[in-house]
């Protein structure tokens, strides 16, 4: 009896977890589709009826939100190639190679994540204007390794001190240059690791906002997350709530589409196999 | 082919744990060695210096006549077979095996046809385009000699290759490899904590103990002729049995004496003997038995058996005499009674001595 009532009440507590976490995401979906004199009724409508794809028209034909989405796409990848390729390299060398003060560079790293974004956003904008990247995608991109590259940097290093020490010396033993070894067998096994953080880089990097708002001028460089900010309405009066909400939903779904695809690969055991434990 | 020597090697971790303590021999071209000891007696660290995994500290490693104490792994011409295998996990058996090739940029069709081949002499053919999680036990320790194997190194190490198998695994891979070595004939390292390994593999044995090694020699006269009590209670199964006591003269001829024995010393192993020395009498299970396998006139002393394990084609036999036990080795025709108290007799041209305080036989070497 007790049990059942525990698995009833674990099943509440997921479903109304659920609930909270996607209801503002399905009020998003079914925002966009609604009428703009929908949008205002005071009768809670849980289902956009009648339905209509004005909104998602102006989004693409009225702003360059074209523009935007290729922008963010541009700076979250890169964001992530660079993350990733200099993560790896830092969390083999701090993983696997014998140095004094590895601990101090963990912890030394770590601490750059301590500090709030306001806190170095000035100090920021003076390093890019003076680098000539103001308002340009690198200029971006190196401004998000400064979140992304730290967490990359743990989250590989445990990866890498994972990996069976024989793996590595099996390839020297092959004839391997470390290099190679780390190119060949220690890279390809950390996959499910490489595929985690770089997905929370890039979506880390496709939602950051203050930043970007920051350091670009106008569309040609300005990610999605600002320009929906900057969406204006007809009037003075008015939010044009249905506008940002189909931008919210085709932003939204690159990333729910990427974590799709890639959670099969975020598979446990990937070095079954290798060695006999 | 070639030949390794290491000369004085010496292996210290951090500051002052020896690892490796001043550890010389030869193998020669062809030879089969195995380097056996118990845990931590440093051997796993010798084969790793051997391999260039790990520098030495002092000393030099001579692979073919060159030093190579400052040659990178990749540029040792050796192979090595993991204990745990360290199979490349993402990779076929055919890339698995085909990796050291391609790191040496062997043409694409010669990589071909020797992990074929190395795959014929193994037996693996048909596991060729699997992931190593998708094989047995034996067929990972395969796969990982066969990834030895194909480069033709000049030096195959092998690092306690099959203690990670069953037993009936165990027996049928030494068969396996003993016969692969015969066909190649390779130079052969073989690190193993096993003595049934090492003696039925080895052409020689390197006996290590604590980082020094107690004793080189081929199987048969490790076992009749060790240098010292370490060797002589490493060395078979169940070990060597041990009495201390004095030798003393009566009645004209030197014996061994304690409380319950009186053993009258041979002649041809009285050499380094002196009368009043302390020592250790060695004798070897087979060697002490009841009246029924009795030889001849032969010392004897009264023990009680506390217990026997049955094997089938033999006995062991658990007698006790004050506060010494010891076993005897006997076959099953005669089984003496639990808490029967027995005369039991010694096989005296088997009998070692050994000085009580170094250790060292006093009756080999003669």
């Amino acid at each position: 009896m007790s049990k059942r009532l525990k698995v009833l009440g674990f099943g509440l507590l997921l479903f109304g977890i659920t609930v909270y976490s996607l209801f503002p995401f399905y009020w998003a979906v079914i925002s966009s589709f609604k009428p703009s004199s929908d949008l205002f009724s005071t009768t809670l409508k849980l289902w956009p009826i009648p339905w209509t794809w004005e909104h998602y028209k102006n989004v693409f034909l009225a702003a360059n939100f074209g523009r935007n989405l290729l922008n963010s796409l541009a700076v979250a990848g890169g964001t992530t190639l660079v993350a990733l390729s200099l993560g790896s390299f830092a969390a083999y060398a701090l993983g696997r190679l014998p140095l004094h003060g590895k601990n101090v560079l963990l912890y030394l790293v770590l601490a750059m994540t301590m500090f709030p974004q306001i806190a170095v956003l000035s100090g920021l904008f003076v390093l890019l204007r003076g680098l000539g990247l103001f308002n340009t995608h690198p200029g971006l991109i190196l401004s998000y390794l400064l979140f992304t590259l730290p967490f990359t940097v743990w989250v590989m290093t445990q990866y890498f001190r994972t990996l069976p020490r024989e793996l590595e010396e099996a390839a020297y033993v092959d004839g391997a240059s470390p290099l190679m070894a780390f190119w060949r067998i220690l890279l390809p096994l950390t996959g499910p690791g490489l595929v985690t953080t770089g997905l929370l880089a890039f979506i880390a990097a496709w939602n950051e906002f203050l930043f970007a708002l920051t350091f670009t001028v106008g569309d040609k460089v300005r990610t999605v997350p600002v320009a929906i900010a900057f969406f204006g309405g007809a009037s003075p009066y008015e939010v044009p709530w249905g506008s940002i909400m189909a931008a919210s939903v085709v932003v939204t779904v690159p990333l729910v589409v990427l974590v799709f695809v890639f959670q099969h690969r975020i598979v446990a055991g990937l070095t079954a196999g290798a060695i006999k434990e | 082919m070639a030949e390794v020597e290491l000369r004085e090697v010496t292996k210290i971790f951090g500051k002052n744990v020896v690892a490796v303590d001043h550890v010389s021999f030869t193998v020669h071209d062809g030879e089969f060695v195995v380097i056996l000891g118990p845990s931590g007696c440093g051997k796993t660290t010798t084969l790793r210096l051997i391999a260039g995994l790990e520098s030495v500290t002092s000393g030099e490693i001579l692979i073919n006549g060159r030093v190579v104490n400052d040659v990178p792994p990749k540029d040792r011409d050796i192979a090595m077979v993991f204990q745990n295998y360290a199979l490349y996990p993402h990779m076929t058996v055919f890339d698995n095996m085909a990796f050291g090739l391609k790191m040496r940029k062997v043409p694409k069709d010669e990589i071909r046809r020797r992990v074929l081949e190395a795959a014929e002499i193994l037996g693996i053919q048909d596991l060729l385009d699997r992931k190593p999680r998708e094989l047995s036990g034996g067929q990972r320790q395969r796969v990982a000699v066969g990834r030895a194997i194909v480069r033709h190194p000049q030096v195959f190490l092998f690092d306690e290759p099959l203690s990670n198998l069953d037993a009936k695994m165990r027996v049928r891979m030494r068969a396996e490899l003993a016969n692969l070595h015969k066909r190649i004939g390779a130079t052969s390292i073989y690190v193993t904590h096993d003595q049934v390994e090492a003696m039925t593999l080895g052409d020689r044995i390197v006996l290590l103990n604590e980082g020094k090694v107690q004793q080189i020699a081929d199987p048969l006269t490790l076992y009749h002729q060790p240098l010292n009590r370490f060797v002589a209670g490493f060395i078979g199964s169940p070990p060597m049995n041990f009495f201390e006591g004095v030798l003393e003269e009566k009645d004209g001829t030197l014996r061994f004496v304690n409380a319950f024995m009186e053993v009258p010393i041979p002649k041809e192993k009285q050499k380094n003997l002196q009368t009043g020395m302390k020592v250790t009498l060695g004798v070897r299970p087979e060697d002490l038995y009841h009246a029924p396998y009795r030889k001849d006139e032969e010392p004897s002393f009264q023990a009680t058996v506390e217990f026997r394990e049955t094997l089938g084609n033999e006995v062991l036999v658990y007698y006790r005499r004050d506060d010494v036990q010891f076993i005897s080795r006997i076959p099953p025709h005669h089984i003496p009674n639990e808490g029967e108290t027995l005369e039991v007799f010694i096989h005296l041209p088997n009998i070692h001595l050994f000085d009580a305080e170094s250790g060292v036989n006093l009756t080999v070497n003669l």
